[in-house]
């Protein structure tokens, strides 16, 4: 056997990266297995004109049934479902989108960085429904406070409680015409809005700004093209003591051992690895409570009448913001529990399948509103139920003969009625700036799609109820943690990543000092 | 031309005079250099395997009346937008297949019904009845018939396969200074 190693860690991506982060930084040697290869940005992108890829930008059919955000340039990003398959009931669809290369979706993610509040971390408080995270806002806070400077985030104070400032570089930019008139109705309807927080730089991810950091400190191994089958654990203490892997391209079968295991695989594969493990689930929660956030794309799409005819300047069309959650913070809604933001912007054409023209008329009112686009897209909570869930499927296998998983999750009434409340809102801010509503639908996206899926391995004090403790150990082994989104206990409306980030940060310190006391 | 030029350029004449055929040769053997290379798409026509040539012939009049040719842009006739439907069909789904196929279909038995001829020989004025499910609002679920559902994937789809035309992008890189089209793409990582 290999040197058995201080801590292995499970997954390159936001979480796992962190976690190395933390840890090299203070000394602690760490292995990282990755599932996917490593990634030469170099070698690996080149500019291509669309005419020349082989289905002209279409993509080959079939071959993401499930990835909407899949293109024929990006194809080669996203997991491949058939050497990774999974099952649902046909009758209620799951997208699930996965990115097998090491750093994981940190080398696609939108970059939205916001905080959660104790809106969500004490949700049951506020409104009764589910369970409290164990850890409140001001536990997190000075965590998020040392993330956003790493990540660049940039932003705008403004004193929300539903959602708290941060460290940000400051955004002051200055709004166009149109948004500044879709600022003026939402300030008449009482609807708060602010500029987008976003991690800014080229790349965002965790393989330029968390594994270099690691790697110089000399304390970090990078293992790729490493398929964890299963954590192992000792029989005798219940402790974990490693795992077992597949060389995703040879086949080859290892084991590496580890005084600490931290598994930041994100949500669905970290709860799978568990269940193939058979590990920490005396609960029975392990798997239950999978939400994600709704996602309605183009909730509206209007145009601004005065850009038409090739008048949409800078000065007009442009830029966008984002309205933060403003239902059921001090008033009860009577449809509906928790709330719900949009993204909106301003610019670009629409779609030419909003109008009801062809041919030459249809070129022509395509020339007319070049530009002069406005749309918005909205994002709300969605409740945690025990009953939506994933287990391990009893017939199917991926490339490397690992179970895969069924996945259930269903949408609520909750959730219908939140968006349909969001598109009536909409419709008025349109209306309210001005805009002429070419489209507008309240139909979210199947569960998945969103990519925000989180919960399935909770965190809670009680550990009848709950997978983790407020630190992402796992109740049932103390040396094992799951630091990725599988740990949240509800989601709120904001996207998920700094959250993740900040408590792998958190997770990591508490990690050391229970090392540097033996406790694990 | 000064003696030590003189000397200089009568010893490099006979350097080069002196090296055999072979070491020229050599330098192209250490040389990788990238070849120049065309599509097929600019230099030959592609075979129609999914479609039968009534049906073809209609989606080529489809293609022709939904995205025509303009003064700046070329349309889904130049573009060879029917040819490669065909061709992305014949890679596609039964469900896609069948949408497309009955829907040419129709087409040509509307045509025949109207007009007592294919849906290839009727004007931009005598399609307009059978084409009337694309003057209807959009709506989020689509048109719940599956002609009408055909006109409108056939409608988007044109558009972008026009667009994302090689000739598209050379008549807007002649309007333009943007390299249209151009995106950023990843190999597989193996």
């Amino acid at each position: 056997m290999k040197t058995s190693h201080d801590v292995l860690i499970v997954g390159s991506g936001a979480s796992g990266g962190m976690v190395a982060h933390t840890l090299t930084r203070m000394g602690i040697k760490c292995l990282m297995l990755d599932a996917g290869p490593p990634v030469d940005f170099e070698r690996h992108r080149v500019m291509r004109p669309i005419y020349d890829l082989p289905y002209r930008g279409f993509g080959k059919p079939g071959r993401f049934p499930h990835v909407t955000q899949a293109n024929e340039f990006n194809a080669n990003v996203w997991a491949d479902e058939r050497e990774n398959p999974y099952t649902y009931d046909p009758h209620d669809p799951y997208y699930w989108v996965r990115v097998r290369l090491a750093g994981g979706k940190t080398l696609v993610w939108g970059r939205a960085s916001w905080r959660l509040s104790d809106y969500e971390f004490k949700g049951k408080d506020h409104d009764g429904f589910g369970d409290n995270w164990p850890v409140s806002y001001k536990d997190l806070a000075p965590y998020y406070d040392r993330v956003e400077p790493m990540f660049r985030v940039s932003g705008r104070k403004e004193g929300f409680p539903q959602l708290p400032d941060g460290v940000f570089l400051e955004d002051n930019s200055r709004d166009s015409t149109s948004v500044e008139r879709f600022l003026a109705a939402a300030k008449r309807m009482e609807v708060p809005t602010t500029k987008q927080r976003r991690a800014t730089g080229t790349l965002a991810s965790s393989i330029n700004l968390l594994l270099p950091d690691a790697l110089a400190t000399g304390n970090l191994t990078v293992v790729p093209n490493a398929v964890v089958r299963e954590i192992t654990a000792d029989k005798k203490t219940g402790l974990a003591n490693g795992a077992s892997f597949v060389d995703r391209r040879s086949k080859r079968e290892y084991s590496v051992a580890a005084r600490v295991v931290v598994v930041g695989a994100s949500t669905l594969e970290s709860t799978r690895l568990l269940l193939n493990s058979g590990l920490a689930n005396s609960s029975g929660t392990l798997g239950h409570y999978l939400f994600d956030q709704t996602y309605t794309k183009n909730i509206v799409t209007a145009l601004v009448p005065e850009a038409r005819g090739g008048r949409a300047s800078r000065n007009l069309m442009g830029g966008g913001g984002y309205i933060v959650r403003f239902r059921n913070l001090k008033a009860r809604e009577k449809k509906f529990l928790r709330g719900y933001a949009f993204d909106f912007g301003s610019g670009g054409t629409p779609s030419p399948k909003y109008f009801p023209l062809y041919g030459e008329a249809l070129q022509k009112e395509m020339a007319a509103t070049s530009g002069s686009a406005f749309g918005m897209t909205c994002m709300g909570e969605v409740l945690p139920r025990y009953e939506n869930f994933v287990s391990i499927s009893k017939d199917v296998k991926d490339a490397w003969g690992i179970p895969a998983l069924h996945i259930r999750q269903k949408y609520s009434d909750n959730e219908r009625e939140m968006v349909k409340d969001a598109l009536s809102v909409a419709e008025e801010l349109c209306h309210g700036a001005g805009f002429e509503i070419l489209a507008k639908h309240s139909q979210m996206v199947p569960p998945g799609e969103s990519i925000h899926e989180l919960g399935t391995c909770r965190m809670g004090s009680d550990p009848k109820t709950s997978v983790l403790n407020g630190f992402n150990q796992t109740h049932d082994i103390r040396n094992l943690f799951v630091v990725d989104g599988g740990a949240f206990v509800s989601g709120g409306a904001q996207n998920p990543t700094l959250t993740i980030l900040s408590l792998a940060m958190r997770a990591s310190e508490y990690m050391a000092e229970e090392m540097r006391k033996k406790n694990i | 031309m000064n003696r030590r030029d003189l000397f200089k350029t009568a010893a490099g004449a006979s350097a080069a005079c002196a090296l055999p055929a072979d070491a020229q040769d050599a330098k192209k053997i250490d040389e990788a250099p990238l070849i120049a290379a065309t599509s097929p798409d600019a230099i030959a026509d592609g075979k129609v395997r999914f479609f039968a040539p009534e049906e073809f012939a209609a989606l080529e009049r489809l293609s022709d009346i939904l995205m025509p040719a303009s003064a700046n842009a070329p349309g889904a006739l130049a573009a060879g937008v029917a040819g490669f439907l065909d061709f992305l069909l014949s890679e596609s789904g039964p469900d896609r297949q069948r949408l497309y196929r009955s829907g040419v279909q129709t087409l040509n038995a509307e045509a025949r019904r109207l007009h007592g001829k294919p849906f290839s020989g009727l004007s931009i004025a005598e399609a307009a009845p059978i084409l009337k499910p694309l003057n209807e609002p959009w709506t989020y679920a689509g048109p719940s018939d599956r002609f009408s559902r055909f006109l409108t994937t056939a409608k988007e789809e044109v558009w972008q396969a026009t667009q994302s035309s090689r000739e598209w992008s050379q008549a807007a890189a002649a309007r333009t200074r943007s390299a249209g089209g151009v995106g950023l793409y990843w190999l597989p990582i193996e």
